[in-house]
């Protein structure tokens, strides 16, 4: 993995649909290292991703945007800091339906701070439509206790506009935030 | 006896409310008390939490903005510090406003103006939502009753207050069209609009396989559609703003620069003019976007500029946008 890569990093707990972001824009096929659950995961989730996924798109002038997402079990978090060296940005996906979504943010926004703040981030909850709640709100309170201004918007990570949404608000930080 | 409550009110106001509310007595049309469960509250916009209680009300609230400023652009507003005339004011006008009795027989919403009126609105150089569909909806937000929204020629909208939601035919958003606009634009003389039942709601629905929306959405379509580059006051286009939080543009029908826009003004407090410089956007399309912004309770005034320079090499300028091109290949936004 070249440090000069443009790239973009997809992260967030298991089950909150990573690879189906990375999917839902990648010109290729995602190739990911999906591996049978491992015991103790509470997430109705066969298989998830134990290194990392990995989708590309060719942008018009030859050059390629590299797509990355990031291990789903926090055992392999010490890939975390190797996949977002040179990388554009961070796409946090949160998994509404999880047993504390907050919580599993503040796990993200705390792993990769640093980055955050040279970069920036955008946050995108998924499965709004089985777990309404955290809200919106609650989400802009806990980033508003952080001093943080990120963007978070509910979306389907099936949808390409939802992630093409998200990216344009990531580029959108990154050039007049 | 007519109730009211109040949220977020900050440090010594909750005991100066009561005590004018008892000053202003006899100078009311009715009778008024505090009482926690009142339809009718207060609210401390300027605060984050009751931003927040603006943003999602309970079912059945009627609020009122609490602020310096009418930035919210509310039909019920009372400036800070309280003043006895304008609390008289405001009182007397909810007493004949708002429906506070759910036996009593249901008044109209208030949502009639003078056809002269209406036709210097629109021939004007400012932007006043009270005279088009978006201001009709926040009056029915205020009265709390399901109404039908109908303009000649285009299908009706329907209104579920207590919801905050709307149906209409399915539409998409990101990709109306010109008619489609004028709707959305359209004045209050070209609104008829009707009470209706629960019952009536939902055979509509049944029968004319209608969809539902959240009202944020066409509160926003709408306030875009009518602004038409329009400031909201001649003082308006000097004031400093920012944004509080991103609008939800899961909800709002969007254009990439709106992106733009938006991430700017979260970081910098700057007035119109120098946030169409920086984002390279045109004052109209600044101007349409700040009245929407302010329609749903994000935009905040602020007494000092405050920017941030960012310098951006040119080079990662032109690979945003290249990527942002090539993301665009096959979304479709509205023009």
């Amino acid at each position: 993995m070249r440090k000069d890569q443009i790239k973009l990093v997809f992260t967030g707990n298991m089950g909150a649909g990573k690879t189906t972001a990375i999917a839902s824009i990648s010109e290729i096929p995602v190739i990911n290292t999906d591996v049978l659950m491992s015991s103790g995961a509470s997430v109705d989730k066969e298989k998830t991703t134990v290194a990392m996924d990995y989708g590309e798109l060719t942008l018009d002038n030859g050059e390629k945007l590299f797509l990355y997402g990031t291990p789903g079990q926090q055992r392999f978090d010490y890939m975390w800091q190797i996949l977002i060296q040179g990388g554009l940005g961070l796409i946090i996906l949160i998994d509404n339906s999880g047993v504390d979504p907050i919580g599993d943010l503040a796990r993200y926004l705390d792993s990769f701070h640093d980055f955050i703040q040279e970069t920036g981030a955008v946050i995108g909850i998924t499965h709004t439509d089985d777990a309404p709640r955290p809200d919106l709100q609650m989400y802009y309170h806990y980033l508003q206790e952080r001093g943080l201004q990120l963007p978070v918007f509910p979306i389907d990570a099936r949808s390409r506009e939802s992630v093409v949404m998200l990216i344009q608000a990531l580029l959108a930080i990154l050039e007049y935030g | 006896m007519y109730k009211l409550y109040y949220h977020a009110l900050q440090k010594n106001d909750p005991v100066f409310f009561r005590s004018m509310l008892q000053l202003v007595g006899l100078k009311l049309s009715q009778n008024w008390e505090i009482d926690e469960h009142a339809k009718l509250v207060l609210v401390d916009v300027e605060t984050p939490e009751g931003q927040s209680f603006w943003q999602n009300p309970p079912a059945e609230k009627v609020l009122i903005a609490y602020a310096r400023q009418n930035d919210m652009q509310s039909s019920w507003f009372l400036p800070k510090p309280i003043r006895t005339q304008s609390l008289i004011q405001l009182l007397n006008e909810l007493a004949e406003h708002v429906c506070f009795d759910n036996d009593a027989p249901k008044p109209p919403a208030k949502i009639q103006a003078s056809h002269m009126d209406v036709v210097k609105a629109k021939a004007s150089e400012f932007f006043q939502p009270e005279y088009y569909l978006v201001g009709v909806l926040q009056q029915i937000l205020q009265s709390q009753e399901i109404t039908r929204a109908s303009c000649t020629g285009f299908p009706p909208l329907y209104i579920v207050p207590s919801e905050r939601r709307c149906f209409t035919h399915q539409v998409q958003f990101n990709q109306i069209n010109t008619a489609q606009k004028m709707f959305y634009a359209a004045s209050i003389d070209e609104l008829e609009c009707e009470t209706l039942s629960t019952e009536q709601l939902q055979q509509d629905i049944k029968q004319h396989h209608l969809v539902a929306y959240p009202i944020e959405t066409i509160l926003w379509l709408s306030a875009m559609c009518a602004s038409q580059g329009r400031f909201a006051s001649a003082s308006t286009q000097n004031k400093f703003i920012r944004l509080v939080q991103w609008p939800n543009f899961a909800l709002f029908p969007y254009q990439p620069y709106h992106m733009n826009l938006a991430a700017y003004m979260l970081k910098n407090v700057a007035d119109v003019h120098n946030i169409a410089q920086k984002t390279q956007c045109s004052l109209e399309n600044v101007v349409d976007f700040t009245n929407a912004c302010s329609i749903i309770g994000i935009l905040k005034y602020e007494q000092e500029h405050k920017v941030v320079e960012k310098q951006l090499p040119e080079a990662r300028r032109g690979l945003f946008k290249t990527i942002l091109q090539r993301l665009a290949d096959t979304v479709t936004f509205h023009k």
